[in-house]
């Protein structure tokens, strides 16, 4: 068999196809990375240091790309973003306390696990509900410069928004809130993600949203953007033991830096409450594939973690299989609305 | 690979994540240049306008304009 890098062309080129699923994942809703790559390169046989270490590298990079096509499309908030960074690394910090004490007192598998699950399925079913509620009509602003519908803006926004303690932060959107409040949901989120020992997206881009109003497209964007940092600070920190295998980083970046420009081209025109359902169902599913895969980890069933793999790239590949369809359906809509039928010219 | 196995440390983790760097700002740039070059053509069979193989045979005729995303 051919080899490049040292590697298989086979696996090559596995790796490319898998990082074109991931990318698009990754651009649409800005998580998924190291939730997917991880446990794949784990079931595939490396060793957990260079799984985590390249699963992250792999992360910043995609994050790079993925941040400057949301860039492009105007739905990075910078300013939001240094904050939630700001807020997000304090809470990292005191989350990380909490999971050691839970070590010290020997609980920190079985809660760490218990809210993982948890979590992961409460946040899917609030949003999949949410977006459901919604009613799915009514096309939604995508131009992430333009004012907000006020009927846009999630009940909790508009509560936190209603809390005017200065300064007063201007975001994009014409979303206004309170410096102290942006600060407050970063470090809640943060704190979450240095107790559970997860990247985190899949709590920020919802809270982001759904606590500080900002629109769905420039949640996404403003995740990826703090995900650069974060993900380049962990890759640091792995690569300083050479836990990054380049082999392995360098086909994933291939196929994600194309599926990340598609997933982050499909925010701009996906329905905002689809983007809502897919990634609550996303959420859902990986909240069965944990719990399979801490199931198996009680019973010491080694063949659940490998059912849980498979439910995870089973979701990973129907849901952006879906978001594809519905970026391709909404092309197809705009272009026949775009263009009068002859047979509205009689 | 790349010269970089004698490095350790610091210098190995920078080395590392420069790679990585480099790798998606390449990527980046390559795959927009691809958009600007084929991103109108992709659109339009997406679009349902044309069919892959009357862009592959030019016979797809482009309107005025510029590159989609």
């Amino acid at each position: 068999m051919m080899e490049l890098m040292g590697v298989g062309v086979d696996l090559l080129v596995l790796f490319t196809g898998f990082g074109l699923l991931i990318g698009i994942l990754f651009g649409f809703f800005g998580m998924g990375g190291s939730f997917l790559v991880t446990p794949a390169l784990l079931v595939m046989g490396y060793e957990p240091n260079v799984a985590v270490g390249s699963g992250l590298a792999f992360v910043f990079g995609t994050s790079v790309i993925a941040t400057l096509k949301h860039r492009d499309l105007g739905q990075v908030d910078y300013k939001l973003g240094v904050l939630m960074i700001a807020g997000t690394t304090a809470g990292i910090e005191v989350g990380k306390l909490g999971l050691e004490y839970l070590q010290h007192i020997g609980l920190a598998g079985t809660v760490v696990s218990v809210a993982y699950v948890l979590l992961l399925g409460g946040i899917g079913v609030f949003v999949t509900r949410e977006a459901l509620k919604g009613g799915g009509g009514g096309g939604v602003d995508h131009d992430a410069e333009g004012e907000i519908d006020a009927e846009d803006i999630p009940d909790i926004a508009k509560k936190i928004q209603s809390y005017r303690v200065p300064p007063m932060m201007k975001l994009r959107g014409d979303v206004r809130v309170s410096l102290w409040l942006i600060l407050l949901v970063a470090f809640a989120t943060g704190l979450l993600s240095g107790f559970l020992g997860v990247g985190g997206g899949f709590i920020r881009m919802p809270a982001l949203f759904y606590l500080i109003g900002v629109p769905v497209p420039v949640a996404v964007g403003t995740d990826l953007f703090e995900i650069v940092f974060s993900g380049g600070l962990g890759s640091f920190l792995y690569a300083q033991s050479g836990a990054v295998d380049l082999s392995i980083v360098v086909p994933l970046l291939a196929g994600s830096a194309l599926g990340a420009r598609l997933g982050a081209a499909a925010t701009s025109l996906v329905e905002e409450d689809d983007i809502k359902v897919y990634f609550g169902v996303m959420l859902l599913l990986g909240a069965v594939a944990v719990a399979v895969r801490e199931i198996g980890g009680v019973l010491e069933m080694p063949i659940l973690d490998a059912v849980s793999l498979v439910i995870i790239l089973g979701a990973a590949l129907l849901v952006s299989g879906a978001v594809t369809y519905s970026a391709i359906k909404e092309l197809r809509r705009d272009k026949s609305e775009s263009t009068p039928a002859a047979s509205l010219s009689d | 690979m790349l010269g970089i196995e004698t490095l350790s440390g610091n210098t190995l983790a920078a080395a590392l994540v420069g790679i990585v760097l480099f790798e998606a700002l390449l990527l980046y740039v390559g795959y927009g240049a691809l958009e600007s070059v084929v991103g109108a053509s992709v659109r339009r069979v997406l679009e349902g306008e044309c069919k892959v193989a009357e862009v592959l045979l030019r016979r797809c005729s482009t309107p005025a304009g510029g590159a989609d995303q």
